[in-house]
């Protein structure tokens, strides 16, 4: 499903004439508040559910601690290093600063093979490995990427699968219902958010292995 | 073979006489309601299956699946099955899964044994296939049928497509809110109800169960009202 399929059911939802989400005339609702609302569910969804995965190779300098994230980023989902040269490659956790300096409390491991990652206590965009290598590598890191921009002049393919299309509109709906004016319908964006909360469960549970369907 | 006992003029048509005479809604509106409800039916019970044949090259463990399987449920290599299992249990039991092939000995496996679901359209297999050029098919629930054409028929019996013309008119009331919308909210829990007899899976998800109405909340008096928020204020009148 295209984004202007998708904006176009969300233009017969909010009774706007549906021109696949060209102009909303009412004046209740901006076409850029639609776009924006749809991509920031479509956003939400991705990275409550992971439901697609992108990778990125970033080439890390020996005694490099830090590394910059692909501008996409949402949330990491694995890492893998590979050492230059035919080296090793290791599976790299997550952990946490405090973690890495409790298993190391004397401080003597500043470098070597890394065997953690940290994102959460760096700034924006960046990601940590501990020990820093002792040589070169790459760094595979797995994350969930955010969709592309929706409502350009060309049709757009939305970042999830057609089933997943109308979580994403409700989850729209929810913040279009709930905006503050003549369009406000609080009972109705309740109910949205209830049906994308919904999606969301039902989304993890099937990208659960355990999953198999009737 | 296919069902082809209904097309979707004529369950457009079905879909239609719930609505009253006046046209609140188009054709267009009504195709997308019933696309809408095809989707969510596949989503929640993976009704439609499907199978891709994928050719195994030397070395490579990471195969990207093609569009037409939503998600993944068993693969086999050679028709040999594979076991399941998950990316956090191959990296922890075998470290370095990605360099092992089935050249490597010891005790790796001399053909692909496991496979891991990575995203919905990549899956990982352990070990390696080290020569290659060898068959790979990988069963799963295939993308939904949905309409495009009014002659097209809907692949389903028609004992499954009363619940999806109720979810159908549900989801388009919801253009109307207030009562109308309200009203139609026991033919969203006949869906889901529905669902859930053809995949039990789903009654598993406490959330389910309450949008569901499965929950009887009867039997726990203590606890807070059943339904979710969302569907008590729309049961309790709406907006209008």
């Amino acid at each position: 499903m295209t984004d202007q399929e998708l904006l176009g059911e969300i233009q017969d939802t909010l009774l706007e004439p549906n021109d696949g989400g060209l102009t909303f005339p009412s004046g209740l609702w901006t076409r850029q508040e639609v776009v924006d609302a749809v991509s920031d569910a479509q956003n939400q969804l991705l990275k409550a559910t992971q439901l697609q995965i992108g990778f990125a190779a970033i080439d890390v300098l020996a005694g490099q601690a830090r590394v910059a994230l692909p501008e996409d980023w949402l949330i990491t989902w694995n890492v893998v290093w590979i050492g230059d040269d035919d080296g090793p490659v290791r599976e790299v956790v997550r952990a946490s600063q405090f973690e890495f300096a409790h298993a190391h409390p004397l401080g003597l491991v500043t470098e070597g093979t890394p065997e953690v990652y940290f994102d959460n206590d760096q700034p924006l965009l960046q990601l940590q490995i501990a020990p820093a290598p002792n040589t070169g590598g790459t760094l595979i890191v797995w994350y969930v990427p955010e969709g592309p921009a929706l409502g350009g002049v060309l049709a757009e393919p939305l970042a999830v699968p057609d089933e997943w299309a109308s979580t994403v509109k409700y989850g729209a709906l929810a913040d279009l219902f709930g905006k503050d004016g003549r369009g406000r319908s609080p009972e109705r964006a309740q109910y949205c958010r209830g049906r994308f909360d919904l999606g969301i469960e039902i989304t993890r549970m099937i990208l659960r292995s355990t999953w198999v369907g009737p | 073979m296919a069902y082809q006992s209904i097309t979707r003029a004529q369950l457009r048509t079905q879909l239609q006489a719930k609505w009253e005479g006046v046209p609140f809604w188009t054709d267009a509106e009504a195709n997308w309601a019933i696309n809408e409800a095809l989707r969510t039916w596949q989503l929640l019970t993976g009704r439609w299956k499907g199978r891709i044949v994928l050719s195994t090259a030397p070395s490579q463990y990471e195969y990207p699946l093609a569009s037409t399987i939503l998600y993944r449920t068993t693969v086999t290599f050679n028709g040999l099955p594979m076991t399941p299992s998950s990316y956090t249990d191959l990296s922890a039991g075998r470290p370095r899964w990605r360099q092992e092939t089935t050249a490597s000995g010891g005790d790796v496996p001399r053909r692909p044994t496991v496979w891991v679901p990575i995203s919905l359209g990549l899956i990982a297999i352990w070990p390696a296939d080290a020569a290659g050029h060898n068959g790979l098919a990988v069963d799963g629930v295939a993308t939904t049928p949905v309409l495009t054409d009014d002659a097209e028929y809907v692949n389903l019996p028609s004992a499954d497509l009363d619940p999806l013309l109720g979810f159908a008119l549900h989801v388009a009331s919801l253009k109307r809110g207030g009562v109308y919308f309200q009203q139609t909210l026991p033919d969203y829990q006949a869906f889901l109800q529905a669902a859930a007899e053809q995949n039990q899976i789903l009654t598993t998800s406490d959330l389910f169960r309450r949008w569901a109405g499965l929950d009887d909340r009867a039997l726990k008096p203590l606890q807070s009202p059943s339904a979710p928020k969302g569907l008590a204020v729309a049961s309790a009148g709406g907006d209008q």
